[in-house]
């Protein structure tokens, strides 16, 4: 595949990430366990906003994700465009905004010990280290995500899922966790 | 400038590339001369260009003068992408030509200037205030990790993406691709399955049949 056509062709990928996030994260109580990396926990907050096109829907307030209007902009056919997201590692703990297009983060607030007067090289090695954990688990999200979006289950039973969701009923979570753990299993086994 | 948010300090905003191709085993070793040969050089107020970019110490945008301290922290590659831009005010320019340009035409004994008088006149004037002026200065941080191979970039503009990507390669002779959905996914190491699932995906619906409908 061409780099272009990998990149252009395939940002939507990255806004069904989110949606499964957000998904993930109402089914699990936001606790999640992704493949290879330490649980964590993890939600949307504060702010989400959402496209079709040129429509865009930003909603505000303590958890916007969990208001009817942003279910109802998913049923319209929205996306997210951007979200802004916590995440509990441990004692650590991770805010940032996640723009779905590119992956890219912004305004990510780290949670450093180290204060801007102790040795510089240290305070930055401490920074990079947290970084690379945070970045650890959202790859680990994302590489769970993309083994479920191409495996087979994902057209006939995990959307109807989603839509379930998105319509404000109530899931069998008990159904989408038997299948997540069949195709992301069978993923280990070969791995091994 | 105002502090910057980036690597070293305040909360982080940045863009994420994956370093690929020929990457050198000592990269310490091999790479200095080049980084010092494309350090930031200043701008001059007869240059032709508008601005100019190049590598600066990470800590310090004024200091271009790098060394082996200066860039390499243990398995990080860290630097300054340094943008000096000559910024001549509008209503500045706009004041000055117009006084130049009435000059010339009593001095010429003329009524209007041609379209090459009036190129040349702008080019001299926009120079001559620049002498009155610094060029405005952005430095965005740059840190690559020589272990996992992944750059980090701290801003998000498309613009100084593709910026970085002329002076990195040109520098390290190697190559940069950006994060996106696509390429996370494609260095997952699908397997053939995944490989053709992959290649016809479609986006995904939410809305059900009964309201596609209506």
């Amino acid at each position: 595949m061409e780099l272009l056509d990998l990149i252009e062709g395939r940002r939507f990928m990255g806004r069904e990430f989110v949606v499964w996030l957000w998904f993930e994260s109402e089914m699990q109580e936001t606790n999640l366990h992704p493949t290879g990396a330490d649980p964590v926990s993890m939600w949307l907050e504060a702010q989400i906003t959402l496209v079709l096109e040129k429509e865009e829907s930003r909603l505000k307030g303590a958890i916007p994700a969990s208001s009817p209007e942003a279910k109802e902009a998913l049923r319209q056919g929205k996306l997210p465009k951007e979200a802004k997201m916590r995440l509990v590692r441990g004692e650590r703990e991770y805010a940032w905004t996640l723009k779905a297009d590119s992956l890219g983060l912004s305004g990510l607030k780290l949670p450093t010990q180290l204060k801007k007067n102790d040795e510089k090289h240290e305070v930055f090695y401490e920074r990079m280290m947290l970084l690379e954990d945070l970045e650890t688990s959202l790859s680990a999200l994302y590489a769970d995500f993309v083994r479920m979006r191409l495996a087979d289950p994902w057209d006939d039973e995990v959307v109807p899922l989603i839509k379930s969701w998105a319509h404000g009923e109530k899931p069998d979570a008990g159904a989408y966790l038997a299948t997540k753990r069949a195709v992301l299993g069978e993923k280990r086994k070969k791995k091994r | 400038m105002g502090a910057t948010l980036g690597a070293l300090r305040g909360s982080l905003t940045f863009s994420r590339f994956y370093v690929t191709g020929d990457i050198p085993d000592d990269v310490p070793g091999t790479t200095l001369k080049r980084i010092r040969a494309n350090a930031f050089q200043p701008l001059s107020p007869d240059d032709e260009k508008n601005e100019g970019a190049g590598w600066a110490n990470i800590e310090d945008p004024f200091d271009t003068d790098l060394d082996h301290e200066k860039v390499f922290y243990n398995e990080y590659v860290c630097l300054g992408l340094r943008l000096d831009r000559w910024v001549v005010p509008g209503p500045l320019l706009k004041a000055h030509l117009r006084e130049a340009e009435q000059a010339l035409l009593a001095k010429r004994g003329l009524e209007r200037l041609g379209r090459q008088a009036k190129a040349d006149l702008k080019t001299m004037v926009v120079r001559k205030l620049r002498r009155q002026l610094v060029p405005s200065l952005k430095s965005y941080d740059v840190v690559w990790n020589l272990r996992t191979n992944v750059l980090h970039l701290y801003s998000q503009s498309e613009r100084i993406s593709a910026l970085l990507d002329d002076l990195f390669k040109r520098t390290f002779k190697v190559d940069l691709v950006p994060e996106s959905p696509g390429t996370a996914a494609d260095r997952l190491g699908l397997d053939a399955k995944e490989a053709r699932a992959f290649a016809g995906i479609e986006p995904m619906m939410l809305a059900r049949l009964e309201e596609e409908a209506r």
